[in-house]
């Protein structure tokens, strides 16, 4: 169990600094998505209207992410956990509302979840690394949904 | 012939250039646009949604602040920024973790409305759902059904939110949110009606008690309940405190903060709570809470009305800057808010509060002066929210150059 928490908190801090400053205006403070920005951007990004699995689920963890949307408020395993828990439900949906999307090729699904998720296209090392990541996997659009939608870059405001 | 085939051409690609040229931006405009919306909506704007382009060109244009309309017409400003920010001022400890309820809901249709935010403290109104989404329950000061309701069938704020007017049809009281269930319960349930007082300066004047409190005012309004008699008792009979008595502890503990709240706490007297119901007690009739532990000091300041003071030591403070025109003294919880409302505290809290819910960081000493300008603009737009959002969400300040 604490080698697979260990692992995922490894996952999750990969995916914290896979992000690069030069792809998105840099505000003057940079500050992070609270819990209700946080539930409807993912509600936004994927299309999904929340469940009631993905409510139940929020209102457990709403106050383990983050209240004011400060920097810090992110960088404890607790509310990483919760983040990337609240983007697989999400994710989880999404994938299940869009199986021809599953029918493409692994890059194509990257590109249009980047679209969606970051607005932008993936830069060619960040395309490296989420190729590696979904190469495996059974449903690679949950895996590199969830992936992106917990990323830092998603969380910023 | 040959001038007038090189004119032609360079007409037509004038024109095609003028078409692309509506139909793009750079990218700089675009990320602006993509930071400038996320920040005042909360949620990112995809690249498929036409009001990227559309909102980018405007930036493109110099009209920044067009743009920011744009953005605070979408569905998730009403939904995460106004429900934060609203969520925070609606309840004792501050926390945004609150469902929605007839205070929040309230602040987010006056500023969908563009209304005058000074009737947030005055006004006769109240925010609901449309009554042909939720039949059977309406908003009450009995409990919290009707918002719970919006809540749990996932309705938008922006689209089913009306105004209802009065605000209570069986109150002869109306203070804005003042007066709604949501600020009742926080303030109004049990304690002795102090704390509506500290906590209405405090959300709507940004000033905690600390700033406003001042030592060695008259005791003449502080109640019975208070002791005066730190370390010792009052004896009835010689009218004097007895035993090992520090004075010191009520001149210069007590009587610094409650000289000025329990002068001004006469305005709620007819508010209260009962088993979770807001309840508004008959004219002449403060609520008991006024009187209990009137023991411990019967010569104290007896609460027989709704009549209210707001010292003149606290009246003249540059820092909440009272409008003088308005009385330091009068009855009733509405009169009582409109001193409130149209301090110069107000308009600059309001313009700190959209401050550090847009620009993601607490204002600080070198955004003073920003703060007051913004403050002045809100004045002179009729103390429109919404405008103040768009104002403030394009400062260099706020989103970087």
């Amino acid at each position: 169990m604490n080698k697979k928490l260990i692992f995922m908190i490894f996952l999750i801090a990969i995916n914290l600094l896979s992000f690069s400053n030069a792809c998105f205006a840099v505000p003057a403070t940079v500050g992070v998505k609270n819990f209700r920005g946080l539930y409807y951007s993912l509600a936004a990004v994927t299309g999904i209207k929340p469940t009631p699995e993905i409510n139940k689920y929020f209102k457990s963890i709403m106050t383990r992410l983050p209240k004011d949307g400060r920097l810090d408020e992110v960088l404890n395993p607790s509310t990483l956990m919760s983040i990337k828990g609240l983007a697989a439900l999400f994710c989880k949906e999404f994938s299940k509302n869009n199986r021809d999307l599953s029918q493409k090729s692994d890059q194509e699904i990257l590109a249009v979840l980047s679209d969606r998720i970051y607005g932008r296209n993936l830069s060619d090392a960040e395309l490296k690394t989420q190729l590696s990541l979904i190469s495996s996997a059974q449903d690679k659009v949950f895996v590199a949904c969830t992936s992106q939608a917990s990323s830092m870059e998603f969380l910023l405001q | 012939m040959r001038n007038i085939l090189v004119l032609f051409l360079s007409l037509a690609l004038g024109v095609t250039y003028a078409s692309a040229a509506a139909l793009q931006a750079s990218q700089e405009s675009i990320d602006k646009t993509k930071l400038l919306f996320r920040r005042i909506t909360g949620v990112p704007l995809n690249n498929q949604d036409p009001r990227l382009l559309q909102m980018a060109q405007l930036i493109e244009n110099g009209e920044d602040q067009k743009a920011a309309a744009i953005a605070t017409e979408d569905v998730y400003f009403y939904q995460v920024t106004l429900k934060n920010m609203a969520a925070v001022m609606s309840n004792r400890t501050e926390t945004p973790y609150v469902g929605l309820d007839d205070f929040q809901a309230t602040f987010i249709g006056a500023v969908r409305d563009e209304l005058d935010a000074r009737t947030l403290l005055t006004g006769n109104y109240l925010y609901r759902d449309k009554s042909n989404n939720i039949n059977s329950v309406d908003p009450s000061r009995q409990h919290n059904i009707h918002y719970e309701m919006i809540d749990e069938q996932g309705l938008d704020y922006k689209s089913n939110l009306v105004k209802q007017e009065p605000q209570w049809s069986d109150m002869r009281n109306h203070a804005g949110l003042l007066t709604t269930r949501g600020w009742a319960i926080s303030h109004y349930d049990a304690g002795t009606n102090r704390r509506a007082v500290v906590y209405a300066i405090q959300e709507f004047l940004c000033t905690p008690i600390e700033s406003w409190k001042v030592a060695h005012l008259p005791d003449n309004f502080i109640g019975r309940d208070v002791d005066r008699c730190s370390g010792g008792k009052w004896d009835a009979t010689q009218k004097k405190c007895v035993g090992d008595v520090n004075p010191k502890t009520f001149s210069d503990q007590c009587q610094t903060c409650h000289a000025g709240m329990d002068a001004q706490r006469g305005a709620f007297s007819s508010m209260d709570t009962v088993n979770g119901s807001f309840v508004e007690l008959p004219p002449q009739r403060p609520a008991p809470k006024y009187s209990h532990n009137s023991g411990t000091y019967p010569d104290g300041h007896i609460t027989n009305d709704d009549s209210w003071t707001i010292p003149l030591a606290i009246f003249n403070s540059q820092a909440l800057g009272f409008d003088s025109k308005l009385p330091s003294e009068g009855t009733g919880i509405n009169a009582y808010a409109e001193v409130l409302a149209n301090s110069s505290a107000f308009k600059t809290c309001m313009a700190k509060r959209v401050f550090n819910q847009v620009c993601m960081r607490s204002s600080q000493g070198k955004d003073q002066a920003l703060l007051k300008v913004l403050a002045n603009h809100f004045e002179k737009n009729n103390f429109n929210l919404k405008k103040l959002f768009q104002e403030t969400a394009v400062l260099p300040a706020c989103v970087g150059d």
